[in-house]
C-alpha cells in the first residue's frame, strides 16, 4: 500500500505540472447573454407567481359562487319568513 | 485566485445592485477566468463549460442579496462554482470503470513509470498524467473526487476546502481519508490489470 501511495503522489506531482493553455477570457457576447438571462429569471419567477395567484383567486371565487347558488333557497327562506329561530321556554316551577 | 487590482469590485457590486447592466457585464467578464478555471479543473472535458459557467453566473445574480460581505466576493463565487460542479458530477449517474485497454499508450507507460521513480516521469508527461489521474478520479463519487482534487491536486488547506465546499473541517478530513483509500485501491487494481 505504501508503494501505491508513493506512486500516486508521483502521479499527482506530475499532473500538477500540467498547464491549461486554453484562453480564460469570456467569449464574445457571453456576459451580455448572462446578464439578459439574469434579468429574465426574476421576471419569469414573478410572472409565474402572479399566474398562480390569479388561478387561486379564480378557483376561490368559483367555490364561493357555487356555495352561494347551492344555499340560495335557504338564504331566501331565512330572509322572507320571519320565523323565530328560538322559542322561549318557561322553566319556572310554579 | 488572483484579483485584478485595477478593477473596483466594491463599486461594481454596488452598481449591479442598482440593476446597472454595464456593471453586471463587467462583473461577469472580471470573474469569468476564475469560474472557468474551477469548471475546467473539476469537470471532465466533455462537459460544455460555457453552459456550466452560465449556470454559475445566473446563481450568482439571483443570490446576490444573500452576499453579506463576510468573505471576499471571489471566494463566495468560487463556492457557487464548486457546488455547481458537484451537482453536475452527481447528475452523471454512470461512473466509468477503466481497464488498461482504455488507457492510451502514454498513460499505460506512465502507470509503469510511477512505480519506478519520480525522475521516470518527464515534463512532457504532465498532460498525460493529468488525464490518467482524471480517469482514476472519474471512478470516485462526486464528494470524494472533489475533496481529493481540492486537497491533493489544487493543494488547498483543510480550512480552504471547508470554505469552498461548506463542509466542516472534520468532514473534510474523514472524506479525504476514505477517498484516498478508495483511490489507492483503484490505482493498485489498475496496476494489477497491467501486470496480468
Amino acid at each position: 500500500m505504501n508503494d501505491t501511495h508513493t506512486a500516486l503522489n508521483r502521479l499527482f506531482s506530475a499532473a500538477r505540472a500540467a498547464r491549461d493553455t486554453r484562453t480564460e477570457a469570456a467569449p464574445y457576447g457571453f456576459a451580455s447573454r448572462v446578464v439578459t438571462l439574469a434579468r429574465a429569471v426574476p421576471h419569469s419567477l414573478h410572472a409565474s407567481y402572479e399566474n398562480v395567484s390569479f388561478k387561486a383567486m379564480f378557483f376561490a371565487c368559483s367555490i364561493a359562487a357555487v356555495v352561494l347558488v347551492v344555499n340560495t333557497s335557504s338564504l331566501v327562506r331565512l330572509v322572507s319568513h320571519d320565523e323565530p329561530t328560538t322559542e322561549l321556554v318557561d322553566l319556572s316551577l310554579d | 485566485m488572483s484579483e485584478d487590482q485595477s478593477f473596483d469590485l466594491a463599486g461594481c457590486l454596488q452598481r449591479v445592485r442598482t440593476r446597472d447592466q454595464i456593471a453586471a457585464r463587467e462583473l461577469v467578464e472580471h470573474l469569468y477566468p476564475l469560474v472557468i478555471r474551477i469548471i475546467r479543473g473539476h469537470l471532465p472535458r466533455r462537459v460544455l463549460e460555457q453552459d456550466i459557467a452560465q449556470e454559475v453566473f445566473l446563481k450568482m445574480f439571483t443570490r446576490m442579496d444573500q452576499y453579506q460581505g463576510a468573505v471576499p466576493f471571489s471566494h463566495w463565487v468560487s463556492r457557487i462554482a464548486i457546488t455547481t460542479c458537484i451537482d453536475h458530477l452527481r447528475a452523471q449517474k454512470r461512473r466509468p470503470e477503466y481497464r488498461l485497454a482504455d488507457l492510451s499508450e502514454q498513460e499505460a507507460d506512465l502507470l509503469e513509470a510511477t512505480a519506478v521513480s519520480a525522475n521516470a516521469i518527464g515534463p512532457d508527461d504532465a498532460l498525460a498524467s493529468r488525464e490518467l489521474l482524471f480517469k482514476l478520479l472519474d471512478q470516485l463519487n462526486p464528494d470524494d473526487r472533489m475533496v481529493i482534487q481540492l486537497l491533493d491536486l489544487d493543494q488547498n488547506s483543510i480550512a480552504e476546502v471547508s470554505q469552498l465546499t461548506g463542509w466542516n473541517g472534520s468532514l473534510v478530513k474523514v472524506r479525504a481519508f476514505r477517498a484516498r483509500r478508495k483511490l489507492q485501491k483503484l490505482f493498485s487494481e489498475l496496476k494489477k490489470k497491467e501486470g496480468t
